[in-house]
């Protein structure tokens, strides 16, 4: 980013914040602030300005209105002395933080072969489960989880009840542990005894397996239904399903297949039971783990004193806003749309690098040093993320 | 409250309750008199006695108690053995004692809450809200209870077992459900917590001057239990026996020389040592003693580090790093017999410590 383009990036972030309705945290003055400014270090270096503190959220509007920051974070921590250095800060509690990020949903080899677009797609489906398990599992209330586009490649969950203020990191890794079923016993959420079957009646046998807990229930549930499917489908179909499994290969396929395609199999899958009968059951399960657990970053939770995004603010690598979203619009929710703050006048730009993105329904192209003339908020993606400057 | 809850008998199995501390306060008896009365004396041996079961058994022992007066008695030892402790200034000792005591209770308590009558769930109920746990019986059982998940993870994110792990618990719209023999167990590290705050108390020299022939055979008594198990000192929770230097991996010695002779070690190397001490037990202020003679020693910095690699409240937060990270950063120096059957330092220490008892068992 060339020093013009900076400029004019800086001052439309500085337009955005001169109108924009900033949303104040709770206990804004107890929190920890740092920003990141279009300075002469940017975007090489990102220095981040932090201990910064605001007795009023006047004072703190001021600020953003004054330096248009390119990246503005807060404490998910109270302090007594939130501009102190940290030993001496005094923390007094902090929001539980979720961050779900495309880097962690999926393998660093498989993250160049997504468009941007699919990744938004990817995380966004990662956190509806997230949200579940925290209305379903946690309880907690809708209107106790404020859900955040990241204004990049992911979301944030903020949780700023007073229930959950006084956890500690130990206590928010388990709720990670959770999350991501890491230490997930499969002996103990899968014993043998009698189980209640769908039917309502009692399985009698007592080697059946049965579900304990809420994960070992979300598993068995998951189980039944892909037997269900594998006893359903065209044979090459159900193949190609388990051969997804590590550890399986064809001819294991084709005897699970087998077996469960048999009619007493088929009933009692029907009826909800699982045979311990039914071959690699335990790789089958390892495989459907995976599917139905979570992926948040670990580090973002358990850090009781992290730094995270002000929601409302702008992401100085993409200048969409870190944009909050009601859970109950989040299915309606495009990120691509709905947190572009920019107009659409145009703005003449070069290309550094071949680039593209599809932003409110328009698909834009532009090729390595070609003249474009783009949509304002197109044109600040573009340069925001380095791929052109202003000509 | 009812009222067995407030008589002696009962609070005497449970002496670090506040209705306890209460009634020691409102009966009138002063510090002074229960160091130096003739009438208390035998409150004074049993609070030597709490400790050194506490030493020998690892668990303080439930008394048989008929009489008030002997209620009284086994209520005062209680402030008398955290005196006692506090004086002798040895943190493990403290530790020790605190786990022992809480051990003590939860046997009591799993007893005062099997009588197959009402007081049952009273009783989970009094201690409840004495932690300031909410918890419920599920409706039409006395088996079985719920919590919410926040009390939950409060008291159990410091146990190890799998088990109470709350990915394999039931968790339901934020409510864990335990049975009753499980949420004693919880109760159990309440106490704990409860009995280790504040100590060691602050006593004033001339009290534990005072005091010091009881101290001085407690002291005997730690010295020789310690001989037993050599250098090791206690087991603990974390199954590991406290700080045996001789059985430390030659990665961990070698850094630990270094530190002692001021040699400037990587942050690798400073990360690995101390998470590997805190995994066998030690505190934070023993590893900072450590850290004095390193050349760039800061005294905060130091601290701030420690307590993040052990995480807050003390728990250890990090493990230490495996043989294999230990030598992509170069922190390996070498094998030796034992590094060839572990591929991790901590389990290097486990074994030898193993090796190193057998050898002191058959002697």
């Amino acid at each position: 980013m060339n020093e013009k383009t900076k400029r004019f990036v800086r001052s439309k972030f500085e337009e955005y914040y001169r109108r924009a309705k900033i949303e104040i945290p709770r206990e804004s003055w107890m929190r920890e602030w740092g920003f990141v400014l279009f300075d002469q270090y940017f975007p090489e270096k990102m220095v981040m300005r932090r201990h910064k503190s605001f007795a009023t959220s006047k004072d703190l509007v001021n600020y953003l209105r004054e330096n248009a920051p390119a990246h503005a974070y807060h404490s998910a921590a109270i302090y007594k002395y939130p501009s102190a250095t940290m030993a001496n800060k005094g923390w007094l509690g902090a929001d539980l933080i979720f961050d779900l990020d495309a880097d962690h949903v999926i393998s660093e080899a498989e993250l160049s072969k997504y468009s941007y677009e699919d990744l938004l797609i990817l995380v966004k489906k990662e956190t509806m489960k997230l949200v579940h398990f925290l209305l379903d599992d946690f309880g907690f209330r809708a209107d106790d989880i404020e859900l955040v586009f990241s204004g990049s490649r992911g979301y944030h969950l903020h949780i700023k009840t007073e229930e959950v203020r006084g956890l500690g990191s130990r206590e928010r890794r388990e709720i990670v542990d959770y999350l991501t079923a890491a230490g997930l016993d499969m002996d103990r959420i899968f014993v043998k005894g009698k189980i209640r079957t769908l039917d309502g009646c009692v399985g009698k046998e007592s080697t059946l397996l049965k579900p304990i807990g809420s994960w070992g229930k979300r598993l068995y549930r998951e189980t039944i239904d892909f037997f269900q499917k594998i006893s359903e489908v065209e044979e090459d179909e159900a193949v190609e399903e388990l051969r997804k499994i590590k550890g399986i290969g064809d001819k294991r396929a084709r005897e699970i297949i087998r077996i469960a395609k048999e009619e007493k199999q088929k009933e009692e899958i029907k009826r909800g039971i699982l045979s311990p009968d039914i071959p690699m059951l335990e790789k089958i399960r390892d495989h459907l783990k995976a599917k139905i657990k979570d992926t948040p970053d670990e580090p973002v939770t358990s850090d009781i004193k992290r730094l995270i995004r002000l929601p409302t603010s702008l992401h100085g690598k993409s200048s969409l806003e870190v944009k909050p979203v009601r859970i109950e619009a989040f299915k309606d929710f495009d990120p691509l749309e709905d947190a572009v703050v920019f107009g659409d006048s145009p703005v003449e730009i070069s290309a550094a690098r071949n680039s593209s993105i599809e932003m409110k329904g328009e698909r834009y192209e532009v090729e390595a040093s070609e003249i474009a003339s783009l949509p304002e908020h197109v044109a600040l993606y573009f340069m925001c993320k380095g791929a052109a400057e202003i000509k | 409250m009812t009222d067995w809850c407030a008589e002696p008998v009962h609070l005497c199995l449970y002496p670090f309750l506040s209705a306890a501390s209460e009634y020691v306060e409102e009966s009138g008896i002063t510090l002074d008199d229960l160091i130096h009365s003739g009438t208390y004396r035998y409150a004074r041996s049993r609070g030597k006695e709490r400790v050194i079961e506490a030493i020998k058994d690892g668990k303080v022992r439930k008394q048989a108690i008929i009489s008030n007066a002997q209620a009284e008695t086994e209520l005062l030892s209680y402030p008398f053995a955290r005196i006692l402790v506090s004086c002798i200034e040895d943190e493990r000792l403290v530790r020790r004692y605190a786990i022992s005591e809480a051990k003590g209770a939860y046997e009591t308590l799993l007893e005062d809450s099997s009588t197959g009558s009402s007081l049952d769930t009273d009783i989970i109920y009094e201690m409840s809200e004495e932690f300031g746990i909410r918890v419920d019986f599920l409706p039409g059982e006395r088996e079985q209870v719920q919590m919410p998940f926040v009390d939950y993870l409060r008291f159990t994110a410091n146990l190890r077992d799998k088990r109470w792990k709350l990915v394999n618990r039931e968790l339901e719209k934020g409510k864990v459900k335990l049975r009753k023999s499980e949420f004693i167990r919880i109760i159990q590290e309440a106490m704990y917590e409860r009995i280790k705050k504040d100590l060691p108390l602050d006593v004033p020299a001339d009290i534990c001057k005072a005091i010091s022939g009881y101290t001085e055979s407690i002291k005997k008594e730690l010295e020789e239990t310690r001989k037993k198990f050599g250098d090791a000192g206690f087991d603990f929770e974390s199954g590991y026996r406290v700080k045996d230097p001789g059985c430390f991996p030659p990665c961990m010695s070698h850094i630990l020389n270094n530190l002692k002779e001021g040699v400037n070690v990587p942050h690798s190397a400073r990360f690995a040592v101390t998470a590997f001490l805190l995994n066998v037990g030690l505190t934070e202020d023993e590893i900072i003693e450590i850290y004095k003679n390193s050349p760039d020693f800061d005294a905060d910095r130091t601290r701030y580090q420690v307590e993040h690699i052990a995480g807050d409240k003390g728990g250890v937060r990090y493990t230490a790093p495996s043989c294999a990270t230990m030598r992509t950063y170069g922190n390996c120096v070498g094998n030796d017999e034992v590094c060839e059957k572990v591929s991790h330092p901590l389990s290097y220490y486990k074994l030898k410590l193993k090796k190193k008892r057998k050898k002191v068992e058959y002697k």
